[in-house]
């Protein structure tokens, strides 16, 4: 079998956010078809016995030990900036282009001054460029992003004249989505219900996946919990995540979370109606969170952030057949839309977003109802099918 | 401002885009259409060597202005914006020191791997590089631009990122970079009614009353398949002896050797269709409709390559204003699955379009089935409403955020060159931070490392 190094950029562990899980999920649905290493900034409390787990330093002592038994290399984020080493490797360089961090970027770091805003954008793009000059073969997680890279590629000179001949650069850069484990989730003990203070057995919980980021707009769910609540005294909105659970990124969302904090006090909802988790949860206990709760629900901003998304915390509301409430704008919202997974609310309109979730809590057998169709599609969507592309290049005579 | 109190608008066409990349059937079409909506609201002066291939009906062009001139500095400040397509930048270098604000036409991405745009012996490393500096400069040069549809957006946004137009000082003007790069689809001209349509003794000898006549208004271009039709045709008349198909050609293209339309008409002859079912017709653009309005069924199909997925392909739009169902490929098929009008295949399928044929010839009477879907998209994609992103921009036309006003030669001040060499070693990261966001970007940034830095030194 071929060996494969994955070199995670951020931290993969028992709490994790979107880039570890897709290092962890990645390696581990591949380690079906190749030997992988994973190599992960600090050591994991993980374990897979499929999965060679190394944790790597500052200086990438490790990552440079594992190269000598590997075949392929995959990378992500900044790991090539912060080992250029890894640019000159001899064997072939996957690079996964899943998040399209330039746009994170601008609106993380909006209210910088202008000047300094500049110059973290052009340190991105330079991040970026490397990654697209020196990669072998490049992954992302949608069709939309993929057009956009393939931009990017031809402006870095990465295509060359197209004639019709060449059967759709599949090659150079193909998808491979965020996936569904293949197992059925299953519940193993109660923690929202009867247990969060203020949630009782017989509320109704719509649930916040993941952290508040930056591009996100948990504002305009707080605004909209005042109807939902006055037509549904017993719903509750809980946020699953707070800070990010890398530390070295631990700061970066708070912001935008103490204000969802504060409206919510504002409006008379905290501890009543809305509800934050104090802590990040567990990658392998979120599932007790999202099989409790009634409707899961993404909000996000209008901007070009959106366009290219992929949000995680959907995949795993579809996994535990959440029915779903979203803005409207990204893939996922016409996903759900396609497949009939729940309601999609337009950007920023805090009215159609409670009309939204009004109209589902008004369901008598909301989940039920839905389920059939979540069956129907979680087959389509595992890891499994979601990695054909590098099982491809892997097994292929490059 | 032009003398009658409107707006004024110099377009400058690219002789070489309209006339000879295009030699098919839709040559220069879509200028035309964008200028004479403009011209409804504004005052427009066309430069162009060579004069134009249309006119604008209503007479408010003005005459004066629209004589062919080489556009210097000085004329173009004399107008409200500048409106530029295909190459023009590379033929026009003058055109970068322009005031005005300009907007720039990116409907297609292939305009630069054109080989009719390249006479002569190529040398690949020459053309490459000729490529990059003609895209390039249209990037850097332009404070808004256009394209044709969703994935070609996402593509020239990717090209943007590149030259650096997408920057902090474009994304606090829109969050959604639409003030940045808009789309604007390729229209419908109108509705036609039965009086657009040619008489069945104008079709070849061989369609019959009765017939069910599949049309293709076929561009001579490497991406298209209608060999998969050709095949999927061969299979369905051994039983169906009514079923036709219709290409029409441009006569402008030299297709009967070589290019797609000669393998097509090979693999027509090697089937036996040619002249039975398959009838491969020169047609001028001005008879295009007339053809159309006599046909039950269009066809667009395209391989699966990257030349399809942001090619525009406006047969389909031409199908839909003849009010004829449609057969194509998914690349540019949204108008389809939107109203919907017909059938969408995925590429060199043969069972799929065979699929879908026996489904149109069950349906003898779809196309009137779908009349009134046929005329709501023709009312929606009017150029009217594709055009409104360039019409709004044109009513207030300005500088992109990162191009400010004044200068003559301002590039982005955020260019970043795609072969820049590594330079991680500090001082080359100090020297770039102050160039990209001067004396106080380069504080910041120091600020935000040693901010990063402290924890790990004090370990």
């Amino acid at each position: 079998m071929a060996r494969v190094l994955i070199v995670s950029s951020h931290m993969v562990d028992v709490r994790m956010a979107g880039s570890g899980i897709r290092c962890w999920e990645i390696a581990c649905a591949l380690s079906r078809h190749a030997d992988v290493t994973l190599a992960t900034p600090r050591a994991t409390m993980l374990a897979d016995p499929q999965i060679q787990l190394v944790a790597y330093d500052g200086r990438g002592t490790v990552i440079r030990e594992c190269l000598a038994s590997a075949d392929v290399v995959l990378v992500q984020g900044y790991v090539l900036q912060t080992f250029p080493f890894l640019k000159n490797v001899s064997q072939p360089l996957v690079v996964d282009l899943y998040d399209p961090f330039l746009f994170e970027n601008f609106e993380a770091h909006r209210f910088r001054r202008a000047a300094h805003r500049q110059v973290i954008h052009a340190r991105d793009l330079v991040v970026v460029l490397e990654q697209l000059r020196r990669g072998d073969f490049f992954v992302c997680s949608n069709e939309r992003q993929r057009d956009y890279w393939l931009g990017m590629l031809a402006a870095a000179g990465r295509i060359g004249h197209c004639d019709g001949r060449e059967v759709g650069l599949r090659d150079l850069v193909d998808v491979v989505p965020f996936g569904l484990p293949e197992i059925s989730p299953s519940h193993t003990r109660q923690v929202l219900k009867g247990v969060v203070p203020g949630i009782g057995e017989g509320d109704r919980v719509i649930v916040w996946g993941g952290g508040i980021w930056a591009w996100l707009d948990p504002l305009v769910l707080v605004r909209a919990m005042t109807t939902v609540a006055a037509a549904y005294p017993e719903a509750r909105l809980f946020f699953m995540g707070k800070e990010h659970p890398d530390p070295s990124l631990a700061s970066s969302n708070l912001s935008l979370y103490s204000q969802a904090v504060d409206l919510a006090r504002k409006l008379g909802l905290l501890g009543r109606s809305v509800f934050f988790n104090d802590r990040w949860v567990e990658y392998d206990e979120r599932q007790n969170y999202l099989l409790e709760a009634d409707i899961g629900v993404s909000c996000h901003q209008r901007s070009i952030e959106t366009r290219y998304a992929q949000r995680t915390r959907l995949l795993d509301y579809v996994w535990c057949e959440l029915p779903i409430v979203t803005s409207s704008g990204d893939t996922w919202s016409e996903f759900v839309e396609a497949h009939g997974l729940g309601k999609v609310a337009p950007v920023g309109d805090a009215d159609a977003l409670a009309a939204a979730l009004n109209s589902m809590l008004d369901e008598p057998d909301l989940k039920a109802a839905h389920r059939p169709r979540f069956r129907a599609i979680r087959s389509l969507l595992t890891w499994e099918r979601a990695i054909y592309p590098l099982v491809r290049f892997i097994a292929s005579d490059r | 401002m032009h003398r009658d109190g409107r707006g004024s608008i110099l377009v400058i066409t690219d002789p070489g885009h309209n006339r000879q990349h295009h030699r098919g059937l839709f040559a220069g079409q879509r200028l035309a259409h964008l200028s004479k909506v403009l011209s409804r609201s504004f005052a427009l002066a066309f430069a162009t060597p060579e004069g134009l291939e249309f006119s604008i009906d209503d007479g408010v062009r003005d005459s004066e202005a629209a004589r062919s001139v080489a556009p210097d500095a000085g004329f173009g400040g004399a107008v409200d914006a500048v409106f530029v397509d295909g190459r023009v930048l590379r033929q026009v270098p003058s055109l970068i020191a322009v005031t005005a604000p300009i907007v720039v036409d990116l409907y297609d991405p292939l305009i630069a791997d054109d080989p009719s745009q390249w006479p002569g012996p190529i040398d690949p490393a020459a053309r490459a590089a000729e490529r990059e500096t003609m895209i390039r400069e249209q990037l850097l040069v332009g404070d808004f631009f256009l394209c044709a549809n969703e994935a070609q957006r996402d593509y020239w946004l990717g090209m943007l990122t590149v030259y650096g137009r997408v920057n902090p000082l474009v994304y606090a003007d829109d969050k959604t970079l639409g003030n940045l790069l808009a789309v604007v689809p390729w229209g419908i001209e109108r509705w036609l009614s039965e009086a657009d349509s040619c008489s069945l003794a104008d079709l070849p000898l061989g369609i019959r009353e009765g017939d069910m006549v599949v049309a293709w208004a076929l561009d001579d271009l490497p991406w298209l398949d209608p060999v998969t039709l050709v095949h999927a045709v061969a299979d369905l008349v051994q039983s169906t002896v009514a079923l036709k198909i219709l290409f029409l050609v441009s006569p402008r293209s030299d297709w009967t050797r070589t290019g797609i339309v000669a393998a097509a008409k090979n693999a027509s002859d090697l089937r036996q269709l040619t002249d039975r079912h398959a009838f491969f017709i020169n047609c001028a653009t001005g008879d295009l409709n007339r053809y159309l309005r006599q046909a039950d069924l269009g066809i667009s199909l395209q391989k699966d390559c990257f030349a399809a997925r942001f090619a525009v392909r406006p047969e389909i739009e031409a199908y839909v204003g003849a009010g004829l169902p449609v057969l194509a490929t998914p690349n540019n098929a949204q108008v389809i699955s939107r109203f919907p009008l017909g059938w969408v295949v995925s590429e060199s399928t043969v069972e799929q379009v065979v699929r879908s044929l026996r489904e149109f010839l069950a349906a003898p009477d779809l196309r009137k089935a779908l009349d009134d879907k046929a005329q709501k998209a023709a009312s929606e994609l009017s150029w009217e409403v594709t055009s409104l992103p360039l019409v709004r921009w044109c009513e207030l036309p300005r500088r992109a955020p990162d191009r400010p006003a004044g200068s003559k030669h301002d590039l982005p001040r955020v260019t970043i060159d795609p072969t820049l060499p590594s330079f991680w070693a500090m001082p080359g990261r100090a020297l770039y931070y102050l160039k990209v966001g001067g004396v106080a970007g380069l504080a910041a940034e120091m600020r935000s490392y040693l901010r990063g830095k402290l924890p790990e030194l004090r370990r």
